[in-house]
């Protein structure tokens, strides 16, 4: 077996945890052993909101420096939510290296650092579906339709589900 | 006569000028007076004085000294105050003062029982199993490190970062790894953990750091020289009345005031900013565009007219109408055998006339500028062709060593001349006009003059029997023409010091 980088050792023992002891409503892993810095996601919607029984796919990319620089994630398809950019890409405070802030919105203490884990970027992202932050949207569309008028928002999801469900 | 083999020293301050008069005392040829005129106040140079990379080491470390002598602080505490402050020690004072915990807990220093405390250490954890939360593996307790807030991680997960916040990044100041710790990672802490390149890069990235929050310092901007100049002036109003040209220790000139590498003298820093800007946009073109160009009046897309014809298609809006009135050429009566009503008004408008007498200002004095920077190069390149004759009349004995520099010297006068002279079209093209700009013209092409003169004695042949002649007729001219020099410099400073010159505000 060829000598593996930190990050690789890294990715290794998330993943091996991850399988070990699931939190409920994620499933991650490694697209093949070759590549760990490439994973495949599946999160479940929220109870209790309009994302509820939706099942939605997304990527997780690792840096070659990882866990010193955070992954990106991205939904694909694309979700409809003020936090989630049009091409799928996830926008919250622990994918920021602290330093970089594109809407000098985030506290540095709720940044990327390097002893977050994959676990708690992705229940980060769980909460996000639950509680949008419109404050530093990344979907101008989604955040004045989640704001004017939530029925709207509401039925486009469900619809997204329904559809994405094969109903 | 060690003066020549020296690197040479700013040609224009005092001790360029007591380099020549070391040449006259030992040299009976020179019999014109010294170029140094005692008599007047000068006007060129300010203080000033180099540090080499280790002096300027030491600076900063006596800075830290001092400043942890006062709040009573281990040094490597006291660094990570300064940077944080940005060097300002006064502002760091007065606040310590007021409060000392307000501001360790501001730079998210730990709080500790023990005063006397080592900034850190390594220690020896109990072997209950300790996993390094950034790479997930028990590493061995020797080679786990803790830092002063107590969050400890395996040596090489510590390494790897501070690598990349030092080398990557470029950092001094930089947090512990912990989520949500603010303490910085202390110099003790990286020189432990890391080898002596990355220790030295921190230290260069700490002196940069000094250097760039110390208004009175500035790194010599010539490539690869490590020193420092410190300087009083030359910063904020009074650059508007001195031009604070600086030499390091190993003879580079450049401007305190803006960083220019080079001593671009008569021209304040303010009009080289424009100028050089002015330049490398290219603001000519869009100057020529104003003057030769007009608007589509539909969608305004520029458009030059090519041929005679007045009957004008824009390209981009398919849009037709007449180069002479703008109008729609549909509407405008100019089918059939009626007249275009404009036709008579002939003359351009006047924005496009003043447009046209800008670019043209423009272009005389960029191209003067332009041809002294073309020329101090051919100079130099001349005087290395004519370096081989010397050598050659030097072997049959008409000169010495010494006496054959003399060539050497009336290129390095030309070359700072053709510098300011070049600067000064730059600067002449900001003034506004009358009496005193009239002056400055006149001294302006009086060095000029001078200049071409000695540069076309540059260009005659050496010869033998004709040398000593050349010689003695270049040296004479040479020192003509760096008095001129310096009358040029020290009006425009002086004027510069007295505000008599006027600028315009958009020339």
């Amino acid at each position: 077996m060829p000598p593996r980088s930190t990050a690789q050792k890294r990715l290794l023992k998330e993943y091996q945890q991850l399988a070990r002891d699931p939190p409920p409503g994620i499933v991650a892993g490694p697209v093949s052993e070759d590549d760990l810095f490439t994973w495949e996601c599946l999160l479940e919607g929220p109870t209790d909101t309009p994302y509820e029984n939706g099942i939605f796919p997304a990527e997780l990319k690792f840096p070659q420096d990882y866990p010193l620089s955070p992954p990106s994630l991205k939904f694909d398809p694309p979700l409809l939510h003020p936090n989630i950019y049009a091409d799928g890409s996830v926008c919250i405070s622990i994918l920021h290296a602290p330093g970089e802030d594109p809407n000098q919105y985030e506290r540095p203490e709720e940044r990327w650092s390097p002893v977050q884990s994959i676990e708690k970027i992705l229940l980060s992202v769980m909460s996000m579906l639950a509680e949008p932050n419109p404050e530093s949207g990344a979907n101008i569309d989604a955040c004045k339709l989640w704001r004017d008028d939530r029925e709207e928002y509401n039925r486009q999801i469900r619809a997204h589900v329904r559809k994405t469900l094969g109903l | 006569m060690s003066d020549y083999s020296d690197p040479p020293s700013d040609p224009y301050d005092s001790g360029g000028s007591q380099d020549f008069e070391d040449f006259h005392d030992n040299d009976s040829d020179y019999d014109v007076p010294s170029a140094n005129d005692k008599g007047k106040k000068k006007f060129t140079g300010v203080e000033h004085r180099s540090l080499p990379a280790g002096r300027l080491q030491e600076t900063l470390r006596e800075d830290i000294n001092r400043v942890a002598s006062i709040v009573g602080l281990e040094h490597p505490i006291v660094s990570i105050l300064l940077q944080h402050f940005r060097w300002n020690e006064d502002r760091l004072l007065e606040r310590f003062m007021d409060s000392p915990s307000a501001v360790l807990q501001e730079i998210g220093e730990p709080e500790h029982e023990e005063p006397a405390h080592r900034p850190t250490k390594r220690v020896k954890l109990t072997p209950v199993a300790f996993t390094c939360g950034i790479c997930l593996d028990e590493p061995d307790p020797s080679n786990i490190a803790k830092l002063r807030c107590t969050h400890a991680f395996c040596a090489p997960c510590w390494r790897m970062y501070i690598q990349s916040k030092i080398v990557e990044d470029g950092q001094t100041l930089f947090c512990c790894m912990e989520q949500g710790c603010r303490t910085y990672v202390d110099e003790p802490f990286i020189s432990e953990l890391m080898d002596s390149s990355i220790q030295e890069r921190y230290q260069e990235l700490l002196r940069r750091d000094y250097v760039k929050a110390n208004t009175n310092l500035r790194f010599c901007p010539h490539p690869s020289c490590d020193e420092t100049v410190s300087c009083t002036g030359g910063r904020g109003s009074s650059l508007l009345t001195e031009v604070p040209t600086v030499s390091c220790g190993k003879g580079h000139a450049f401007c305190f005031g803006c960083g220019m590498d080079s001593d671009h003298r008569p021209c304040i820093c303010k009009f080289v900013g424009l100028w050089l800007k002015n330049a490398q946009e290219d603001s000519g073109t869009a100057q020529w565009m104003k003057a030769n160009t007009r608007e589509c009046p539909k969608c305004h897309n520029a458009i030059e007219k090519a041929g005679g014809c007045n009957r004008i298609m824009c390209r981009n809006c398919r849009y037709e109408f007449c180069w002479l009135c703008l109008k729609n050429w549909g509407v405008h009566g100019y089918q059939g055998d009626e007249n275009c009503t404009a036709w008579k008004e002939l003359e351009p408008d006047s924005d496009a006339s003043e447009a046209q007498q800008k670019l043209k200002k423009y272009h005389f004095y960029f191209d003067r500028f332009n041809n002294h920077e073309v020329s101090a190069r051919l100079d130099q390149q001349l005087c290395e062709q004519t370096q081989e004759k010397m050598v050659m009349v030097q072997e049959i004995g008409q000169l010495s060593w010494i006496e054959a520099k003399f060539m050497q010297h009336a290129v390095d006068e030309l070359t700072g001349c053709r510098r300011s002279l070049k600067w000064s079209y730059a600067m002449a093209y900001y003034l506004a006009p009358g009496n005193h700009k009239q002056i400055f013209e006149d001294l302006q092409a009086n060095l000029e003059t001078a200049v071409e003169d000695l540069s076309q004695m540059l260009e005659e042949d050496i010869e033998a029997k004709s040398v000593k002649g050349l010689r003695q007729r270049m040296m004479d001219k040479t020192i003509y023409v760096k008095n001129r020099h310096e009358i040029l410099l020290n009006d425009t400073a002086a004027g510069l010091h007295e505000a008599r010159w006027e600028w315009l505000d958009t020339p």
